[in-house]
């Protein structure tokens, strides 16, 4: 699983053919070794005056730090563009930003929701993401665990022993996930909850701090890295 | 200097939201190769833009188990205004095929391609390898039966042009 950083491009002259971003992670304090291999994506042209070009890029949740042999979930993030313009190339300097992330809990005082997801994204709502959240009581091999849901052929059972599952579990049930940017960035933020059982109760329903809510927009929570 | 080697391209998804009121559209996808069945635990997911048209680019590996052949797995999470779906998993052979780029004249030292699939532009890039002097070759992948566009990154010295042959591209059937 990953989530989604869009980085843009506004073109300076009308001369501009095409803008490819150059970029690759490490762990803290340390620095990408460019000749042993890096990722490259082509920025989708958008039109517009002056033009803008864009690719979201699809981060990964943590980078192994082969002095250690660990996963780091936060690591620091190096990039460079690549312009090809008026029939030559040329380079921006490189940009390296430290990745941070940011855990959530959600308190569920009264035991009404079975589901729960963080809708997210870094800046705007230009690439969210869809995070389920977990009560950690729940055990992480569980067939039943949020993350297992998408692909559970049977949904009412899983709506029906997920329920069974929490409502053996004290109050407050204390739900959790996680989010990552860049730091100095802002996140918004809004849940997804939903109480998938008994059926005659099924319901669910957007929220930001305003309340219920379509997914996206400005009703949401503003976290800065 | 051609851009290194990509170890992924971008496949674009759409969803035409059957019904008004859908809230969130998520697709989630993994390759195997051909004839195995998909492994979900390591899927990828991303959101689709808001719709009522919505989309999405899959980044596909260009190879599974060193083969540029394998298969595709997707399907997507409709959350709507009262319920909860998710369509049946669509299963698509991913294939490669060859580009080339004959310099007759010899004029360039390096050769890209620049493609995408001709119904929904999203920009990949393949360096061009020559096997016989001034003959450059790519490969470019998408679902078999698609049809990719594709242009040349033609590199000579510092100086560097891209032709698209007057915007239109050249394409081919995979």
């Amino acid at each position: 699983m990953s989530w989604y950083y869009p980085k843009g491009w506004t073109d300076r002259q009308d001369d501009v053919e095409q803008v490819l971003i150059h970029y690759a992670a490490t762990p803290p304090g340390q620095w990408p070794d460019w000749s042993w291999g890096h990722e490259t994506r082509v920025l989708q042209d958008l039109g517009g005056y002056p033009r803008q070009r864009l690719k979201v890029l699809r981060m990964p949740r943590g980078v192994r730090d082969l002095e250690s042999g660990r996963s780091a979930p936060e690591y620091r993030f190096h990039y460079y563009f690549e312009v090809f313009q008026g029939g030559h190339r040329w380079t921006t300097d490189l940009f390296t930003e430290d990745i941070v992330y940011r855990d959530l809990e959600y308190t569920d005082e009264n035991g009404w929701i079975t589901h729960i997801c963080i809708y997210w994204a870094v800046g705007d709502w230009v690439a969210p993401v869809y995070s389920p959240m977990e009560d950690p009581r729940i055990p992480p091999d569980s067939e039943f665990q949020a993350k297992n849901y998408y692909t559970y052929q049977d949904k009412e059972r899983f709506h029906h022993e997920k329920y069974q599952m929490l409502y053996g579990l004290d109050l407050p049930h204390r739900f959790h996930s996680r989010m990552w940017g860049p730091r100095g960035a802002t996140l918004v933020q809004q849940y997804h909850v939903g109480r998938m059982f008994p059926p005659e109760e099924k319901n669910e329903t957007w929220l930001g701090p305003d309340g219920t809510s379509a997914p996206g927009g400005g009703n949401c929570w503003y976290h800065h890295l | 200097m051609v851009p290194p080697p990509v170890s992924v391209f971008g496949l674009r998804k759409t969803w035409i939201d059957p019904v008004p009121g859908i809230a969130m559209v998520q697709a989630h996808y993994t390759c195997s190769p051909t004839g195995v069945p998909p492994d979900w635990a390591g899927a990828e997911q991303v959101v689709l833009s808001p719709g009522p048209s919505r989309s999405a680019v899959f980044e596909v590996p260009r190879t599974v188990d060193g083969s540029t052949e394998f298969s595709l797995h997707h399907f997507f999470f409709v959350v709507g205004e009262h319920d909860r779906t998710t369509s049946p998993v669509f299963t698509e052979p991913i294939v490669a095929r060859e580009v080339v780029f004959d310099d007759a004249t010899g004029a360039y030292s390096s050769v890209g391609f620049i493609w995408s699939e001709a119904d929904s532009p999203v920009p990949n890039y393949t360096s061009g390898v020559t096997d016989v002097p001034h003959v450059f070759r790519g490969l470019v992948w998408g679902v078999r039966g698609s049809t990719v566009r594709y242009g040349f990154h033609l590199l000579v010295g510092d100086g560097e042009r891209w032709d698209d042959n007057g915007g239109h591209g050249w394409t081919i059937t995979l």
